[in-house]
């Protein structure tokens, strides 16, 4: 390969060459018995991601954001409920409260981890809030034990927006088990990634898994039945996406231990910009956690610049996210939008995601980061 | 008993498109796109050149289609939207959980579908719009409810999620409204190979609206810069991909299965009042599921069960009398005709690829059914 070869953000066209054989076997199944939607190998799934995360239920949705929809109704939220989100994370987070008719209530994170600061949520709670909802961004979970006794001691629901936690384990528990359920995407380019949208719905709580199943398929608590309990969705997953999926677990945890490496790489070659760059670090928890790394997120001082200067070097980057959700226009006006959140605001002018997956080579990661050396040296 | 006439025949549906289903999938693994991307585009340059629409729009399954409709329309609280008391669930309930009130109103005994006097005498101040749906083999009477909702300044949208390929009176199925959705559910004449969905619009302002809420809202350029709180509700590429295969062989489809229901209908129709056979006349409808209706449905039903012959009741439930909606106050006898079709209505087998002679062996069950009882 060329010195100058682009390096794309994301690719993952090698590792599904790789896999072909057993996908197209389970393909042919699919074509063969005609059933697309939800069906044999998203039950096959759901046993598999139960298995590996230890859920004792995992139900198998359209996407992630459906996911949280789903978990947010099952767990009984609704109109007149304050739910609380952490003010940096993914658009979906906050709509997916105001689509079940409650209010998100946007807090601050913490450095290193850019998860919910617990001082912030605490701060934030009144006598409407129903809940706390933290998100596990990028490679490390959130303060889990430190949120669990905040949720307990105010009598709040804890749930997770865990949509990027395949993985993440942190005291024992995986991603989204630590109140009542959480959510998983896999979204293509997530670490567990599909060829389409595709998600998922942890607990270990029956009930909200059984109301978790009926809101999936229009409120059925048979499928087929036509007889629906209550208003739910069309939110089934792809069986061609779970055969992808199924093929893919083969390979997660090698590819997880591929990641790892890469960041190490990216570490090694990166740390001498300190303080202008600053690689990740993993923020203090009451618990320890374990790295996934789904997305590798850097901070500079240049942050645009930075990118600009990659892009004209074929060099693909993610800017996750460039906005507080305090800013969005769709939310800024709401009234659990006010809170100040300086360090959401700050990461979301510093932070940007370099190409992090298992089909990147070595000597990409080598390129990407002379490049962000040539940068610093070139424009002072 | 053995099966010897499937109602589905899943195993068989899609047997020839294995090669198809598996190119789909390489191709779009090998593109590294994956949703709403190229194939994506094609498919809707496609469906809007086919159906003449100035917009078609691509999102994950017909239900969603209707969320994002009435989400563009600023449906919600204290809104009432018109629509029939017997047909899918989605109708009625993507409209609650956009916070409005779905007011029912009762159908045609010989369509099923939303009944044109019935729909008016629903129409009040709050109703923002009329929600009629085409089912089975049929349709409402689209010409009469799109001169009601343009003489009551309300929104027409057309659940026409069975329609694509189909015109009522010499239009297009999704074309008479505000906006019109199709559905590619894999039993759908043009099934896909997963859930996918289409909505169909001449309104710029509706259709750069839909594109938004489709994907959270977002910018049309800007990436992650959300103007609306918006759904995730779109397609896959892979969908696409096979759908692209499918599309022109859609009116050969749709052939077919016109001329399943013919024969359906020469067979069967000698039984009424007996058992009643949908309206006359095949030759543009899109034909889904062939709904007969006989006052001894149920026994006919556990007959051709006995015979090795699936069969399958839509809907056994009016909508008005769904636990979903009991907070709408509705009691037994509300909506007669709903009523009646929710006990009388049965689906008889029809799919294209029907072996030779399944028609006749389930006309002849039928017709040995009533024999038998005489």
């Amino acid at each position: 390969m060329s010195t100058d070869a682009p390096v794309p953000f994301f690719t993952g066209a090698a590792s599904i060459r790789a896999d072909w054989p057993a996908l197209e076997a389970r393909l042919r199944t699919v074509a063969e018995s005609g059933r697309f939607t939800f069906g044999p190998l998203g039950r096959e799934l759901e046993q598999a991601i139960a298995e590996r995360t230890g859920a004792k239920h995992a139900v198998a949705v359209g996407n992630g954001t459906d996911a949280l929809v789903i978990l947010l109704r099952a767990a009984g939220i609704g109109p007149g409920d304050e739910v609380i989100v952490p003010a940096y994370t993914f658009f979906a987070t906050a709509s997916a409260v105001l689509h079940v008719g409650a209010e998100p209530v946007l807090v601050d994170i913490l450095p290193g981890s850019y998860a919910m600061d617990p001082a912030a949520a605490r701060a934030a709670i009144t006598a409407r809030t129903r809940a706390i909802m933290p998100v596990h961004l990028f490679s490390q979970m959130a303060d889990m034990r430190t949120l669990r006794e905040l949720a307990d001691e105010h009598g709040l629901l804890l749930l997770e927006d865990s949509a990027e936690g395949i993985d993440m384990v942190m005291g024992g528990r995986h991603a989204g088990l630590w109140g009542k359920g959480g959510v998983l995407s896999f979204f293509p380019t997530k670490t567990l990634g599909s060829l389409g949208d595709a998600g998922m719905v942890l607990t270990d709580d029956d009930e909200v898994a059984a109301r978790a199943r009926r809101l999936r398929s229009h409120g059925q608590e048979v499928d087929g039945s036509y007889e629906y309990l209550e208003l739910g969705y069309n939110s089934r997953l792809d069986e061609i996406q779970s055969a992808v999926l199924l093929t893919r677990l083969g390979t997660l945890s090698a590819e997880i231990e591929r990641r790892a490496e890469l960041a190490d790489r990216y570490d090694r070659q990166l740390a001498a910009l300190a303080p202008v760059v600053q690689i990740p670090w993993f923020a203090e928890t009451a618990e320890p956690g374990n790295p996934v790394y789904y997305v590798y997120l850097i901070e500079s001082d240049r942050r645009d610049e930075l990118v600009e200067f990659l892009t004209a070097h074929g060099v693909g980057t993610e800017v996750y996210y460039p906005r507080a959700l305090t800013e969005q226009p769709a939310l800024a006006q709401l009234p659990g939008a006010q809170h100040p959140v300086p360090v959401a605001v700050a990461a979301s002018r510093r932070a940007v995601g370099l190409p992090m997956y298992p089909d990147l080579t070595d000597q990409q990661v080598d390129r990407v980061c002379e490049l962000i050396h040539r940068f610093h040296k070139e424009t002072p | 008993m053995t099966t010897t006439v499937s109602y589905h025949d899943w195993d068989n549906r899609y047997r020839d498109w294995t090669e198809e289903v598996l190119d789909a999938v390489r191709q779009v693994a090998d593109s590294d796109e994956f949703i709403l991307k190229s194939r994506v585009a094609e498919l809707e340059r496609r469906v809007a050149e086919r159906t003449g629409a100035a917009h078609a729009i691509a999102v994950a399954n017909g239900t969603g289609a209707l969320t994002v409709i009435l989400a563009a329309l600023g449906i919600g609280p204290g809104d009432e939207v018109v629509t029939p008391a017997f047909s899918f669930i989605s109708t009625a309930s993507t409209v609650a959980l956009r916070g409005a009130k779905p007011v029912f109103a009762d159908v045609d005994a010989d369509t099923a579908c939303l009944d044109l006097a019935a729909a008016e005498a629903a129409v009040t101040d709050r109703t923002r719009a009329v929600l009629p749906a085409y089912l089975f083999t049929t349709h409402p009477d689209m010409t009469g409810l799109a001169e009601l909702a343009e003489r009551r300044g309300v929104a027409l949208v057309e659940d026409s999620a069975v329609g694509l390929g189909a015109t009522v009176d010499g239009r297009q199925a999704g074309r008479f409204g505000t906006a019109g959705v199709y559905s590619f559910f894999p039993a759908k004449p043009i099934g896909g190979a997963g859930d996918a969905g289409m909505v169909v619009t001449d309104d710029d302002d509706l259709a750069r609206d839909i594109r938004m809420l489709r994907n959270h809202g977002q910018d049309l350029g800007v990436r992650f810069l959300h103007h609306k709180v918006g759904f995730n509700c779109r397609m896959d590429e892979i969908t696409a991909a096979f759908l692209l295969q499918r599309l022109p062989k859609l009116d050969g489809f749709l052939t077919a299965r016109r001329q399943i229901a013919e024969e359906y209908q020469e067979r069967l129709a000698h039984l009424a009042p007996d058992l009643l056979t949908p309206p006359d006349g095949y030759d543009h409808r899109a034909v889904y599921t062939y709904v007969v209706r006989a006052a001894r449905r149920d026994e006919l039903k556990e007959f051709l069960a006995g015979e090795g012959i699936e069969t399958v009741v839509y809907y056994p439930k009016p909508l008005h009398l769904q636990p979903a909606f009991a907070y709408l106050g509705h009691r037994p006898g509300d909506f007669p005709v709903a009523e009646q079709l929710a006990r009388e209505a049965l689906a008889l087998p029809l799919h294209p690829d029907m072996r030779p002679g399944d028609v006749a062996r389930v006309a002849s069950a039928v017709e040995r059914f009533y024999r038998g009882a005489r």
